[in-house]
């Protein structure tokens, strides 16, 4: 046992932390379904919970493994449209729904994801940028095609399944996944890859595999996201996930600093709380400074790189999400 | 037959050369700085709306005044911009200046949406523009030859810029070792200023170039700069000749599919064939694959 | 940096306690001040700012007895779906609105209706076209027609009036608006004995149709139509003429705006589309709106600014009617309007969220609308 450490800081660990979201994300869904705490506010926790496993999950890929890819809001699609239809098509019992299409979800977007990393790794660096970007497109264009799901004009009439506390639960999860990964053999290699691709071919680790590895489990949370999305916000359109959209989860990956999941949960808070801010205190100003709000915003995102070029967090993460350090010396005796 | 396969091309060529005047801006800064700078769509949205500006504020100024002089100003910006956003970050993690180009280039986006407003506009027809019917039913405009062959002049400027003065070959000593170039005594900043310079001006002929054949609003620099972004990826980033390719080869394949596949899909199929090229050869058409050492 | 983010936090925290202590009514209003329609949000935000202007000087709206002032909380929607959804939520749990008017697209208007509709907060979208936005929901309306009425309104007038045998489309293949009337336009000209020879696509910021138009000119229809907004239509227009083209052209409400005629020009002569309504027919309602539009922001009205209007006043006088400004009183008296009397013509509810309204084909002539007929 170390000595002499403040008794507070060891009750933040993972555990502690998840068990503590659960709580409060469900408390504050209780008291909003009583009307007692303020929807809009529900709301924007929501959105961050599910921008967070977007970013994170791109942080896998851009961040761990240092990988240029641009084409993140493709798999959410896939995700999206894949557990849209689940819901709205087939006759589930009404529990099932959320898990089963979620599932769904996320299976399908990592089956393209896979496929789309088959490919995507024959190129590298800003090259396999375009074909992750060009993937995207087709994607997306894809979809405007296939007038089953509306096309551009949409799908609508989707289930609202997903609330604070299963986007909680999601959130959780996916840190839970992930961190284990990052602490993990396959973490220890993916850092290796991105320090030295050679180096690690020459030590025995295939890289495109595990390349794509990585990028199929990114794929597959984007898809849960997209799932949980679609279950929200009860439509989806293509142009939702188009090139625009994987450029805000970028910004907010790197806001909060690459190769570190403590900077993803950090940049996604900031960037949304402060599009939020702005609003509200501009428009509290004067209703024509309101206008201001798209100009201001960059103008504090480019400040913050500014000053702090590697992001928020850097690749530093919180206490609680570091890896589990053994003891030394001692044991538990 | 023949005549709608000549139309279609020409089309291609007048796209395919909007394209690469903003192409040759990503591939020089990135050349130089290996920055993407993802504001430079937006660099060309901004030299079309200088030239309206010029265009509307000073009625009667001719256009052979108006296109230097709107380039001029553009440039200015552009180095402005390198000078404030980018130049402290030149030797951080290129990430931190791929995002904050995009935070640039959405500042200029709605700057000029409250400065000029929202709408679309069209610069008044400065270049001349009667359609000149040839015999086998091709139709082309003045105009769009005139931008067709206005751009190849411009290329063909810069390749000479770039390959036969003692500035574009510190360009290109840059784009090769950058710290070794400074241990030449050559001054890195005045050459990158003027990498920026030189593109932001190519992009405001672009812009121009544009709002006279189309129109201009303050959200155009979004979709064109990803495509001109891609048509330099294409080339083989870094090569300016690539850019050039790059950019024709987008806009022709973009332009045959709606011709003879399907225009619903033509974002598909021309990013489905871009990606198949890719993989031909992944480090672009003109690319030269680096050689990294372990 | 972290004097200023407890700034900012108080400041937000004062401007949600601000915003619930504004006495009178409150209207919401999600626009698409910025993004790729801002043009549009523009409109819509002044429309609803002339319309403050007027009530608030005639001393309020007149709900049961007493005047209350009302104030109009104008929120960007960015053109976004997921903004849109997040503007809806504010303005219902945050500035506590009893309705809101919005938003323009479509997209948007099917992401805030949910929240709307479970909220119980009435909801007016002043352009929406799409059928689904209303779709099975008690509290959503509109103040336009849908797409399926006015592309068959198109189509009886081009095989009608037009004589025209054979029509091409050219449309935006990533917009909810075009693309649903293009497919209504060729269903409907295709039973009316006509045929559809080209069916052409495009891309939302597209400005090149060159290759699309190229392939039409093959087939050379009597008609095109183009069921687009106008930034896109001028140019549209303009690459088909410098191609040689001289077949008529027809247009939906996309059009509705005078930069259609600055950028158009002389190409835009002896083109014709469908609009809720025509500003030189003699409508005492439209012809004072119009007046005091453009006195006051010297620019011309369009459809989104005219359609926003209606939407207020239709707001406005259910409000005035139900006497009450608990949102089910709203709604049921928006509901039961019977012949309101509007800028964009009369509206009526027959029990949807759809209003019963006809339609007017415009023609262009020396660069001004002028009314060529109408359609029931």
């Amino acid at each position: 046992m170390n000595m002499g450490e403040p008794k507070v800081s060891t009750l933040i660990t993972f555990r502690n932390v998840a068990l503590g979201t659960l709580i409060v994300a469900a408390s504050l869904q209780f008291l909003g379904s009583r009307d007692l705490f303020n929807h809009y506010y529900l709301h924007i926790l929501t959105i961050i919970g599910m921008n967070i496993i977007l970013v994170a999950s791109l942080n896998l890929v851009n961040g761990y493994l240092g990988e240029f890819a641009l084409g993140h809001a493709g798999f959410m699609a896939v995700g999206a449209y894949t557990a849209a239809l689940i819901t709205l098509k087939l006759p589930l019992p009404a529990l099932l729904r959320l898990p089963l299409s979620l599932a769904g979800g996320v299976i399908a977007a990592g089956v393209i994801g896979y496929l789309v990393g088959l490919v995507t790794f024959k190129t590298v660096g800003d090259y396999l940028a375009i074909v992750t970007l060009g993937f995207n497109m087709i994607i997306v264009n894809a979809i405007q095609n296939i007038d089953y799901v509306g096309g551009p004009r949409g799908l609508t009439g989707i289930p609202k399944e997903t609330n604070l506390m299963t986007v909680a639960l999601c959130v959780v999860l996916t840190y839970w996944i992930l961190r284990n990964l990052v602490d993990s053999i396959y973490g220890r290699m993916w850092l290796a890859i991105r320090e030295n691709a050679i180096a690690s071919e020459l030590i025995g680790i295939n890289v495109n595999r595990i390349k794509n590895l990585a990028f199929t489990i990114a794929a597959a949370f984007a898809g849960l996201a997209g799932g949980l999305y679609a279950e929200y916000q009860q439509f989806i359109t293509p142009k939702s996930f188009d090139y625009l959209r994987t450029t805000d989860i970028l910004v907010m990956l790197y806001l909060g600093g690459m190769g570190s999941l403590s900077g993803s949960i950090l940049g996604v808070v900031v960037y949304t709380l402060l599009m939020e801010i702005l609003r509200n205190v501009l428009g509290m100003i004067a209703p024509q400074l309101a206008d201001l709000r798209m100009l201001i915003s960059p103008l504090i995102l480019v400040i913050i790189m500014l000053t702090r070029q590697y992001g928020l967090m850097g690749n530093r993460e919180w206490r609680w999400l570091q890896p589990k350090r053994k003891e030394v010396g001692g044991g538990d005796a | 037959m023949l005549a709608t396969v000549i139309q279609q091309l020409l089309n291609a060529a007048q796209l395919g050369a909007v394209y690469a005047l903003i192409a040759l801006g990503y591939t020089m800064v990135y050349g130089t700085i290996r920055l993407i700078n993802f504001a430079h769509g937006d660099i060309f949205m901004l030299g079309g709306f200088v030239g309206f500006l010029l265009v509307t504020m000073i009625p009667g100024l001719p256009v052979v005044v108006m296109i230097p002089s709107a380039m001029l100003l553009t440039a200015f910006v552009g180095v402005l911009i390198e000078r404030i956003a980018y130049r402290k970050l030149r030797n951080a993690q290129r990430m931190s200046l791929v995002i904050t180009a995009l935070g640039v280039g959405i500042f200029l986006e709605n700057l000029v949406r409250l400065l000029v407003g929202p709408q679309a506009r069209q610069i008044p027809a400065q270049l001349p523009n009667k359609a000149l019917k040839f015999a086998n039913g091709v139709v082309i405009t003045e105009d769009k030859i005139l931008i067709i062959a206005i751009s190849l002049l411009l290329m063909v400027v810069l390749w000479l810029f770039v390959n036969k003065t003692l500035i574009g070959t510190a360009m290109r000593a840059v784009a090769d070792n950058k710290d070794a170039v400074q241990l030449m005594g050559v001054n890195l900043n005045l050459v990158i200023s003027t990498t920026f310079a030189v593109g932001s001006a190519l992009a405001a002929a672009g812009g121009i170039f544009f709002g006279q054949a189309y129109s201009i609003d303050p959200y155009m620099g979004i979709d064109l700069g990803w495509k001109a972004f891609i048509a330099a990826v294409i080339g083989g980033i870094g090569s300016i000749e690539g850019a050039v390719l790059g950019s024709f080869l987008l806009a022709g394949v973009e332009v045959l599919t709606v011709a003879y596949l399907s225009s619903n899909l033509k974002n598909g199929i021309a990013f489905g064939l871009l990606i198949i090229l890719l993989l031909i050869r992944p480090n672009g058409i003109m690319g030269r694959a680096e050689l990294k050492k372990v | 940096m972290k004097r200023s983010v407890r700034l900012l936090v108080a400041l937000f925290v004062l401007a949600c306690l601000s915003a619930c202590s504004e006495k009178g009514v409150k209207i919401g209003v999600s626009a698409p001040l910025s993004g790729d329609i801002a043009a549009l949000g523009q409109s819509t935000r002044n429309a609803v700012l002339l319309a403050q202007e007027e009530i608030n000087a005639k001393g309020g709206i007149k709900v049961g007895g007493t005047m209350q002032k009302v104030t109009f909380i104008v929120e960007d929607d960015e053109n976004k779906p997921e903004a849109a959804a997040t503007v809806f939520q504010k303005l219902i749990s945050q500035d506590k609105v009893s309705a809101i008017i919005g938003s323009q697209s479509s997209k948007c208007s099917n992401a805030g209706a949910p929240i709307a509709e479970a909220a119980g907060i009435p909801q007016i979208s002043p352009w929406s076209t799409n059928p689904n936005v209303t779709a099975g929901k008690h509290f959503v309306f509109r103040a336009c027609f849908i797409d399926p009425f006015q592309g068959k309104a198109v189509a009886g007038f081009a095989r009608g009036k037009m004589k025209a045998a054979t029509a091409a489309v050219l449309y935006d293949v990533a917009s909810d608006y075009n693309k649903g009337i293009a497919e209504v336009f060729r269903d409907e000209f295709t039973k009316a004995g006509g045929k559809v020879v080209n069916f052409e696509t495009y891309n939302t910021n597209d400005k090149d149709f060159s290759a699309q138009l190229s392939k039409i000119k093959g087939s050379n229809p009597d008609v095109l139509f183009l069921p687009n907004y106008f930034n896109d239509v001028p140019l549209q227009i303009q690459q088909a003429r410098k191609l040689g083209m001289t077949c008529k052209v027809i247009g939906s409400d996309g059009w509705d705006n005078q930069e259609l005629i600055k950028m158009g020009g002389k190409d835009m002569e002896g083109t014709y589309f469908t609009n809720h309504y025509s500003p030189d027919v003699d409508r005492p309602a439209s012809k004072a709106f119009i007046a005091k539009y453009t006195k006051k922001y010297n620019t011309q009205v369009d459809a989104a600014a005219a359609l926003t209007y209606d939407s207020v006043y239709l707001l406005v006088q259910a409000m005035e009617k139900a006497g009450k400004t608990d949102p089910k009183s709203i709604r049921d008296a928006i509901a039961s309007t019977k012949n309101f009397d509007g800028v964009t013509g009369a509206i009526t509810f027959n029990g949807s969220g759809d209003p019963v309204k006809g339609a007017v084909i415009i023609r262009i002539e020396n660069g001004k609308f002028v009314f060529d007929s109408a359609v029931n």
